[in-house]
């Protein structure tokens, strides 16, 4: 029988949701395409994901109106934002397509597990889920774009620093896409609450324990803050200000996100500053 | 006789307070302060009024000589774009906050003191912005203490308090005569350097750090000073607890940046240390 082209995954921020797809199209070595619901106009992870996998189409929302995936021939990956039902799509074809969950270890009896056909084991812990399932907190989701801005490395470091230990709220997840001024774009992946930071997602058959009523008794800054920090397989920009995406996207708890977008604003280059870095690469690499 | 050595109160009444305090209870005899009275926190002329009122001997540091001589007087002191902006704002707030005869009394501050075989000094002996982190080069650490003439040199100015001993040991000066390169690959040309080599001993030096009252960077808000007593030559690193959330309030209240705030609850500076703290400001 012949795999389903499409496949829907869904489960918490920070999860691994990503992280999953990129091995399965890593592992198939074929070409596939990739679509992230919920991403607005700063789709990071499709910009990281192309960056990586040389084999991958990005696809845009309307495309999924009126999709022919025979056509395209190749297998399409449709990443569900947490913010996103996925009882309630209404995608063509969605009914022939594969659903998977990506959960906590411990995660059970979650809205996932009902929609999902299969369910993947993720790195994260379960504080954030019972954070984001909590009906008590109110999320904030703030991204910004940031293409055309150059940031100087120290500065970077430490709004960043700043940023995941909670100087602008507690922050649950956070991500973005950062062309600095030697040329090069790096994605930073901070998770909050990670029990196995480094743990790839495994996939599993049967559910795990129960997520008990103590989760609100979880204490996230017990958690060490984890960031991983990848250069993207890109050629360095050299010429002026970057036309690629960039652009950053946090969730948490009280953000304070005037004080984020300034701050974020006071780690970039002028232009003169950029076309001295600029020339002084170009000299240095030949 | 009891010496307290304190640096790097940056506008921190509270903290300063606390220390001073906590030198009563010790029942120091004398205080030194390396500089450093404002710069960042909320109450620069109550530090200046509470220092000249007891009469502290002290050093002009980094952010007092800036603070008279304009932004950035060491060009070299900012490491990042968001820290020297950040710099800008306290300069400029601080700059509007105080009174003209709190600029004199820092514009007239010596750059180093001496007790005895004691010197002290903001940064180092060379210059206010100059870093002496506890890692730095043996050779340069002993040259910084040497060209005071002291055997205890008395520094701030990296908010991370140490001791360092520089045993006694021999040293090796080569001078080099300018455009004679050439000739130096020659083995007939090197012995005649080696003629050239000045030896001699130097005995046991010490440096010693006195941390921050105001800024600590160690990574706790603990307020840190320095206790050294001439007759037994021990030296003790104080750690002062102290109201750091009246100082946050403060910070805010004053105007400015909440950012600064945060970071002196969790025991970093506000600006990062410098990019190369080994360098030599060449103003």
């Amino acid at each position: 029988m012949r795999s389903p082209l499409l496949t829907l995954v869904a489960g918490p921020p920070g999860i691994g949701k990503t992280t999953w797809i990129r091995q399965q199209i890593a592992a198939a070595g074929q070409p596939a395409g990739y679509l992230n619901l919920g991403a607005g106009a700063v789709p990071l992870d499709g910009t990281y994901l192309a960056a990586e996998l040389p084999n991958l189409f990005l696809w845009e929302e309307a495309d999924l109106l009126d999709w022919e995936l025979d056509e395209r021939s190749c297998p399409l990956f449709v990443e569900l934002g947490f913010q996103i039902d996925p009882s309630t799509l209404s995608l063509p074809r969605v009914a022939a397509c594969r659903r998977v969950a990506v959960l906590p270890p411990a995660a059970t009896q979650t809205e996932w597990h009902d929609w999902a056909e299969e369910v993947v084991v993720g790195g994260m812990g379960v504080s954030l889920l019972a954070m984001v399932s909590s009906e008590a907190q109110v999320l904030d989701l703030w991204r910004s774009p940031l293409t055309g801005q150059v940031f100087d490395p120290a500065s970077l470091d430490t709004v960043w620093f700043e940023l995941t230990h909670g100087a602008y709220g507690k922050v649950l997840r956070a991500k973005g896409l950062f062309d600095v001024a030697d040329g090069r774009a790096f994605y930073f992946n901070f998770v909050n609450a990670f029990v196995n930071a480094t743990a790839a997602p495994t996939a599993t058959s049967s559910p795990s324990p129960s997520l008990s009523s103590d989760l609100s008794a979880t204490d996230l800054s017990a958690a060490p803050p984890t960031t991983d920090y990848t250069e993207l397989d890109l050629p360095r920009w050299l010429e002026g200000r970057p036309t690629r995406l960039s652009g950053v996207e946090v969730l948490g708890i009280g953000l304070d996100q005037r004080a984020i977008a300034q701050t974020l604003k006071d780690c970039c280059l002028d232009d003169e500053a950029i076309a001295y870095y600029q020339q002084q690469l170009k000299a240095s690499l030949g | 006789m009891k010496l307290a050595v304190l640096s790097c109160i940056h506008g921190n009444y509270e903290a300063l307070n606390a220390v001073l305090s906590d030198i009563d209870h010790q029942n120091a005899d004398k205080i030194y302060c390396l500089g450093d009275l404002v710069g960042y926190g909320p109450h620069p002329n109550a530090v200046v009024e509470m220092i000249r009122s007891l009469d502290i001997p002290t050093c002009q540091g980094c952010w007092d000589e800036d603070i008279v001589e304009g932004l950035n007087a060491c060009e070299c002191s900012y490491p990042s774009v968001l820290a020297e902006k950040r710099g800008r704002l306290a300069h400029e707030w601080t700059q509007q906050t105080i009174h003209p005869e709190v600029r004199e009394y820092l514009a007239q501050l010596p750059l180093s003191l001496r007790h005895g075989d004691l010197c002290f000094v903001h940064g180092s002996p060379h210059s206010q912005h100059e870093y002496l982190l506890p890692n730095i080069n043996a050779f340069v650490a002993l040259e910084r203490v040497l060209s005071t003439g002291a055997n205890v040199l008395f520094c701030g100015h990296t908010h991370v308090p140490y001791i360092r001993q520089l045993e006694s040991g021999q040293l090796q000066v080569r001078v080099y005569s300018p455009g004679q390169e050439s000739a130096r690959e020659s083995a007939q040309e090197s012995a005649k350097e080696s003629s050239r080599t000045t030896k001699f001993d130097a005995p046991l030096k010490r440096i010693v750090n006195a941390g921050s009252v105001g800024e600590p960077r160690h990574g706790r808000p603990n307020a840190t000073y320095v206790l050294y007593d001439t007759d037994t030559e021990q030296v003790t690193l104080r750690e002062v607890e102290y109201d750091y959330h009246k100082t946050c309030a403060d910070i805010v209240a004053k105007g400015l940046s909440p950012i600064f705030a945060w970071r002196l609850a969790h025991g970093l500076e506000f600006a990062e240390r410098a990019d190369d703290p080994t360098h030599v400001c060449e103003r």
